[in-house]
């Protein structure tokens, strides 16, 4: 489980805790997408916590866990990484790479909705992670945000600009 | 030391032999898209429209667009009442005839406006002067 921060009150974010279906990371492994697997463990883990902006809803359409409206629900997280990472031979380790330059990282999550009876403890669902080209005017914030997102939640203080 | 950041990763790959890469397409549920993939690498999602988006690997001196992801699936499935198990597979083709039914737009603006540029691939009919 990871540490992040939930917006249920705008005003007083919280930390709580995220997760990732197994199911996921065996997929993932299987299909030999092992440089997404170092970045979860080199940027996701680690840094899910100091994500600095905040979004809700996905605009486009989207079917997810039985709704057809699964698109306003997604939440996503970005922040600018101090690195990348990529695996390119799987017989040896993961590489640490400088950060992608003129980007931000996202992840996309999954609120923990109907799954709260199993896994009470888990705030929400990790769903997806990579790297998207930055607003050249909102450092970390995703290039045409508005057109991707439905609406902002929140900005944390503290990013690399203040 | 671990060659991993965290101690779940460390974990997991004890009982995991690292999976060696293969170029794949795959349905990604919890985004409702198609993934095509063909290497391996850290990579950037350029998001075109609302139905597409290709990946662009990092950390290379060239342009190298090595998969793309085609949104929405399972949504049109369902608005559409197609039915998800049928006598074989659907062809791609069913797939995206659909799709494009349900956003016409989206796929005239990538036709022209993407494939003519950023794959070099001539369209017929497209008029490049008055795109540029």
């Amino acid at each position: 489980m990871i540490d992040g921060w939930a917006l249920d009150d705008q005003k007083k974010p919280e930390v709580k805790q995220f997760g990732i279906l197994q199911g996921d990371l065996i997929r993932l492994n299987e299909r030999g997408q092992i440089s997404m697997l170092a970045q979860f463990d080199g940027i996701v883990a680690p840094g899910l916590i100091i994500a600095r902006h905040f979004f809700r809803g996905l605009n486009r359409r989207l079917y997810d866990d039985g709704s057809m409206e699964a698109d306003e629900d997604k939440l996503i997280h970005t922040w600018r990484p101090t690195n990348d990472f990529d695996w390119p031979y799987p017989y040896s380790k993961p590489r640490k790479l400088p950060p992608v330059q003129n980007c931000t990282f996202v992840v996309i999550i999954s609120p923990n909705k109907r799954h709260k009876e199993n896994w009470p403890e888990i705030y929400g669902w990790i769903n997806r992670w990579n790297w998207v080209d930055e607003d050249p005017k909102l450092p970390e914030v995703p290039l045409n945000w508005s057109s991707r997102y439905k609406e902002k939640l929140y900005t944390r203080k503290g990013g690399r600009n203040e | 030391m671990s060659d991993f950041e965290t101690s779940a990763m460390a974990q997991f790959f004890k009982e995991n032999f690292p999976g060696t890469f293969q170029p794949c397409a795959y349905y990604d549920k919890h985004l409702d898209c198609i993934r095509v993939q063909i290497k391996d690498c850290s990579f950037t999602e350029i998001r075109l429209n609302k139905i597409f988006t290709i990946y662009q690997a990092n950390h290379t001196d060239n342009v190298e667009y090595i998969g793309f992801s085609i949104k929405g699936i399972r949504y049109v499935f369902e608005k559409m009442n197609l039915p998800m198990k049928k006598d074989g597979p659907y062809l791609l083709a069913e797939i995206l005839d659909a799709i494009i039914k349900e956003n016409p737009e989206n796929f005239s603006d990538l036709i022209q406006r993407e494939f003519s540029n950023r794959l070099d691939l001539p369209v017929e009919g497209f008029d490049y002067q008055e795109a540029a």
